[in-house]
């Protein structure tokens, strides 16, 4: 009973000053201004854009950053400054809703696989370890290939693919909690085992879980450009980073801003979701915080 | 020992038969066969029919996997419907490559990224281990393919120092062979260092924490020998599981950095094979790939013991 | 004997001519042939065998046209000329051809050619269990119904092919590149009938091929040139560098790197969009050289003919009418390609101005004739793939373009095989799609006419167009200029698909490469072509 008191409070004090306690990490205060940013230009491209950014222009072609152009144009003509930014809301959600997925199945799988335990346990972690053990970039090109080309075969397939890694987690948490005694102290106290279960799951679960999608989320982001690099990633005429990355390389020398511009936004924004990641991590895990 | 070897051998058998019969379901499921491909733009109903029949594609589909399986187990993975090679043969030809470039990858990756970790660690939150982390996590988010195309750009095109792509074997000649090893191994090896520095640099902070370096450091012991004889091994440990992850990972071949630098290694050789269905090569491969990889790992768990006394295997 | 073809035409000697002044000048010029070298060509993908008309893909084709030849090839010009023989007689009837095969030509293991071989390999040819590619052009099951019908060996230097029915097209099927019907030796194959390697005639011999990397030939020391200058697949073949290495780079940026280092000496077939980069550095560094040439692909909009929408006429041309087609042709080949809506392909005979004209660019009458054909804003599917770059890029300026006429159109981009296999199931709405070079417009007009319950690759089933295309498989070369025009003034009317333009392409090649030229078919020739500093520098 002492011991769930304290474990619940804990949880509770380490999840009230959260966002303070990121703001005092400078890395983090970066990441956050900056993925802010990039979240406020995505949301502004759905009212106002300075060019349509699917218009060819057959006259302004792979034209070089300028005042018209503030980024330069591509093959096409069509202003990049304005792909781009409809780009960054692609790329985005893209990830966004992989991870999603991902996270929603994984949970699914790994809390079952964790509560059942026998048989269930261990056919599931089977069927987990075996995909795991399939080249990620290669499972989601052929998911996608029979889900189709479009956002949501991405999403379908990179969540598919990731599912794994959540559910071995989520798992290894619900064995955790199992073993300890506040459950079996709960329990005596006379609670349904899947309301003990959930209640105490969620608290234990939010800090892995957040640190895993800020990894997971980085992937996602990776794996659509090399997917877009491989032939199969988000399809035009909307762009996103990836597929702006993956058509505009092959004018690195004559137009070296198509590949530069959209190489630049995606290796900034995985740094700051890689950096906001460890620092959520500094955050949430007890040990790191007692030893400040 | 041997026990602990046989049961996870065992055990290996129904992860495979799953993988197996996921990846014959997988394949089949996309759109397109190999007889068509196998044709191209000038074929006609008659002549498909005949290769789909030629290729065993006109039976039933779980027929199809029990033969599959059945030669598998034999042995015969097949042959490739685009080439004639033997499965198997090309396979260990285009493995062979990836490790060639795979290998340096990974061992240069750890001569860096277990210093850099233990040197960050030792200086927690001073400013050697707030540049490290920075470099780890901004190679961490550079996309492989955009690196690749920066260093032909830079090494390739502009300044003309270094072949940009094909392979040669060291083992044929060696200047040659390390030369057209550069670029790929160089795109390859900044998101290893950066995975494994980080790695080891959590681990070691937290070992650095624990009583009994306090107790050493108290008794007098050298801050060299702390770190090297007490701190290095007990942080490794950990670091193995990762070390064997990745690479299991690599040795799946790198399918973007092999298509960009024209490398003939396993990675390219299964995209090529998804493009082109071929269907005996894509199986096979990803059943290597599996295989390749479950060994790995089973051997960094039994690995795991030496460094760390404390786990026993059971 | 009525026709017979011979080597030298008129242009042709007019030709030797040329090439007798070239000999003079270069002799002056103390710059003729040298002997020796080595020389590297990027191919973006392995060949897939070494067996030719068998198991093929365009850089299958260009490695075994310099190991094997054919009875006759093309020209420059498209026209088919002797090559392995030295006349071609057919009779009146046009039911018997007869070869005369040149003297002193000698396979690469030093044995002479016979007629018997020539016989040997079209039996292999047509035996179905060999895999044939282009079988049905020959076995009477076909489009043509053409069958051969006996392949014998008259005298030790001449063959007779009887033909069930006369066809203006028998010799150009022969000379096709796609189905390579190169003569081979029997030593190429096995006792039990299993290819083992090309013994040809051609100027080079298989050396080497390490799969996945790239093949190596030989240059054949014993070729028998023809006297011809060069031209096509024929005329003087000879062969001058030791050693040809088709290297395998499969990345379009790697191989521009490998170009520009002197790792490799020759790309062909560049993309115009990656033109640009190679132009640069042939005015910076001059250390590359630049041959542009339009091919005899032909890139198409495809539309699903028995869609219940798409399937109406005015549909079609209102999507015609929406396309501003000179602008596609622009945008994909950055002006350096016409537009062309005919199957007759700008750089053949057969080319003329009725062929130049489509329906006009006007989106209001688009508008209006797609009204009248009920579309209601529906949502239409354009598929598309990455791997053809130039597919990709006439989807996205399509789509464009029919946006802006009011069509909602949205792209799917496959990968290549899934797109394939949808075209080869009739599964698709639109399609940006293209074919590869075929040598007689009547070819490709076969490829897309036909009965769509037999084949689901035909896009035009209109009765008339068919009767049409079967009469150019039987005509007579003076009438076939008129049948084609018809059945282009037809296409204008009914739409079957809508043809763009015939890509351009450019090779690009090292300085010290010498006398290379490419062609139509946008693959490389490497005889006739030397390295000025002997292959000395590498």
């Amino acid at each position: 009973m002492n011991n769930l008191m304290t474990n619940q409070t804990a949880v509770i004090k380490t999840a009230m000053p959260l966002w303070k306690n990121l703001w005092h990490i400078p890395s983090a205060r970066f990441s956050i201004i900056f993925l802010t940013t990039v979240v406020l230009l995505a949301i502004t491209s759905t009212f106002y854009l300075p060019y349509d950014p699917l218009a060819l222009d057959i006259d302004a072609r792979m034209q070089a950053p300028s005042g018209e152009h503030w980024l330069g144009t591509d093959f096409f003509g069509r202003d990049l400054f304005s792909r781009m930014l409809v780009g960054a809301g692609v790329s985005l959600r893209v990830s966004l809703f992989s991870v999603v997925f991902a996270t929603l199945l994984g949970t699914l799988l790994g809390t079952v696989a964790g509560y059942r335990g026998g048989w269930t346990d261990r056919s599931l972690m089977v069927a987990v370890d075996a995909i795991l053990a399939m080249p990620g970039i290669l499972l989601a090109l052929v998911l996608m290939m029979i889900l189709g080309a479009g956002e949501v075969g991405v999403v379908l397939a990179l969540g598919l693919a990731y599912s794994p890694t959540v559910a071995r987690t989520v798992r290894g948490t619900v064995l955790s909690i199992r073993e300890k005694e506040f459950i079996e102290a709960a329990s005596v106290l006379g609670g349904s085992d899947r309301h003990i279960m959930w209640r105490h799951l969620v608290p234990n679960i939010v800090g892995p879980l957040t640190v895993l999608c800020s990894s997971l989320f980085a992937q996602a982001l990776l794996s659509e450009s090399a997917l877009s690099f491989l032939g199969l990633g988000v399809p035009p005429p909307y762009p996103s980073w990836g597929g702006m990355l993956a058509d505009g390389r092959q004018f690195i020398s004559q137009a070296p801003w198509l590949c530069l511009i959209p190489g630049t936004a995606i290796t900034l924004t995985l740094l700051a979701i890689n950096l906001l990641g460890d620092a959520l991590r500094d955050c949430l895990d007890p040990r790191e915080g007692a030893q400040k | 020992m041997m026990r602990y070897v046989l049961t996870k051998l065992l055990l290996m058998i129904p992860s495979l038969l799953l993988v197996s019969a996921l990846i014959f379901g997988l394949i089949r499921s996309i759109p397109g066969d190999p007889a068509e491909m196998l044709l191209g733009d000038n074929l006609n109903s008659t002549a498909l029919a005949a290769a789909r029949q030629e290729l065993g594609l006109d039976k039933a589909m779980p027929l199809q996997y029990v033969y599959w399986l059945k030669a598998i187990v034999s042995g015969d993975f097949g042959e490739s419907v685009m080439t004639g090679e033997p499965v198997l043969a090309a396979l260990s030809e285009r493995f062979l490559v990836t490790l060639q470039v795979v290998v340096p990858a990974f061992v240069l990756s750890i001569l860096v990224a277990l210093p850099a970790g233990l040197a960050a660690a030792y200086y927690h939150l001073r400013w050697i281990d707030r540049s490290v982390v920075l470099f780890a996590t901004l190679c961490l988010s550079v996309p492989s393919f955009w690196m690749a195309l920066l260093l032909i750009y830079t090494f390739g095109i502009s300044w003309g120092v270094l072949p940009t792509g094909g392979f040669v074997s060291p083992a044929v000649d060696f200047s040659e062979g390390i030369r057209h090893l550069v670029l790929p191994v160089t795109a390859l090896v900044f998101v290893e260092i950066a995975i494994l520095t980080r790695m080891m640099r959590a681990s070691a902070i937290e070992v650095l924490q624990q009583d009994y370096i306090t107790h050493a450091r108290a008794k007098g012991v050298s801050e060299w020998r702390v770190l090297f004889l007490h701190v290095f091994p007990n942080a490794f440990a950990p670091s193995l599981t990762v070390i064997g992850l990745i690479l299991g990972s690599l040795l799946s071949g790198t399918a973007v950095i092999e298509t960009v630098f024209g490398l003939p290694g396993l990675g390219r050789f299964i995209v090529d094979a998804i493009y082109a269905r071929d269907y005996p090569v894509i199986q096979g491969s990803l059943l290597f790939v599996v295989v390749i990889y479950l060994g790995v790992n089973l051997l960094v768990d039994l690995l795991y013991p030496v460094f760390d006394p404390r786990v026993r295997l059971s | 004997m009525s026709h017979s073809l011979h080597p030298i035409t008129q242009s042709a000697r007019f030709r030797v001519l040329l090439a007798y002044c070239c000999l003079a000048y270069t002799a002056l010029g103390n710059a003729g042939p040298i002997v020796g070298g080595e020389l590297r060509i990027a191919i973006s993908s392995d060949i897939r065998s070494t067996n030719p008309g068998v198991n093929r893909d365009g850089s299958t084709d260009a490695v075994l046209y310099h190991i094997v030849e054919q009875l006759v090839a093309f020209t420059d010009d498209l026209n088919v000329e002797p090559l392995l023989a030295d006349r071609v007689d057919i009779s009146e009837d046009g039911l018997n051809y007869i070869f005369t095969l040149r003297e002193g030509v000698v396979f690469h293991n030093g044995e002479q050619l016979k007629a018997e071989h020539v016989v040997s390999t079209w039996k292999r040819l047509l035996t179905p269990a060999t895999g044939f590619r282009c079988l049905d052009w020959y076995d009477g099951k076909g489009n043509s119904g053409l069958k051969i019908e006996e392949v014998t060996a008259l005298t030790p230097l001449s063959v007779r092919f009887r033909l069930n029915q006369p066809s203006s097209l028998f010799l150009h099927r022969i000379a096709n590149l796609q189905c390579l019907t190169g003569i081979v030796h029997p030593d190429s194959v096995s006792s039990d009938g299993n290819w083992l390697k090309p013994i040809g005639t051609g100027p080079y011999k298989l050396e080497q091929w390490n799969r996945g990397k790239g093949v190596t030939l030989r240059r054949h020391k014993d070729y028998s040139a023809r006297p011809e200058v060069r031209t096509g697949l024929t005329g003087n073949k000879t062969p001058y560098i030791e050693r040809l290495h088709f290297v395998v780079t499969p990345d379009a940026i790697a191989a521009q790197a490998a170009l520009f280092s002197g790792a490799v000496d020759l790309l062909f077939a560049v993309p115009p969009a990656a033109r640009h980069s190679v132009a640069a550095r042939h005015t910076r560094k001059g250390d590359v050289v630049l041959k542009d040439y339009l091919t005899l692909d032909w890139t198409a909009l495809l539309i699903a003919p028995r869609d219940p929408l798409l399937g109406k006429p005015e549909m079609r041309r209102a999507i015609a009418h929406a396309l501003a087609h000179e602008q596609i042709a622009e945008f994909a080949n950055l002006g350096m390609a016409p537009a062309n809506a005919s199957p007759v392909q700008v750089i053949s005979p057969y080319y003329n101005v009725h062929h130049s004209q489509w329906l006009e660019y006007n989106p209001d009458k688009a508008r209006e004739l797609a009204a009248a054909a009920g579309y209601r804003g529906e949502t239409l599917w354009l598929q598309t793939n990455r791997k053809y770059s130039y597919m990709f890029d006439n989807a996205i300026a399509i789509q464009a373009m029919l946006q802006a006429a009011g069509f909602n159109v949205q792209l799917r981009v496959l990968d290549w095989a899934s797109q394939l296999s949808n075209f080869l199931r009739g599964d698709f709405q639109l399609s940006s799609f293209g074919y590869s070079s075929r040598s007689h417009p009547a070819l490709l007009f076969g490829t897309f006419t036909g009965d769509r319950s037999l084949t689901k690759t035909y896009q035009w089933e209109a009765a008339e167009a068919r009767q049409l295309v079967a009469e150019l498989a039987t005509a007579a070369e003076s009438e076939q200029q008129e049948i084609l025009d018809r059945l282009f003034v037809l296409m204008r009317e009914q739409v079957p698909l809508i043809g763009l333009y015939n890509d351009h392409n450019t090779d690009v090649f090292r300085l010290r490469v010498k006398n290379y030229e490419p062609w139509a078919f946008g693959r490389p020739r490497l005889w006739g072509v030397w390295l000025d500093d002997g292959g000395t520098q590498q």
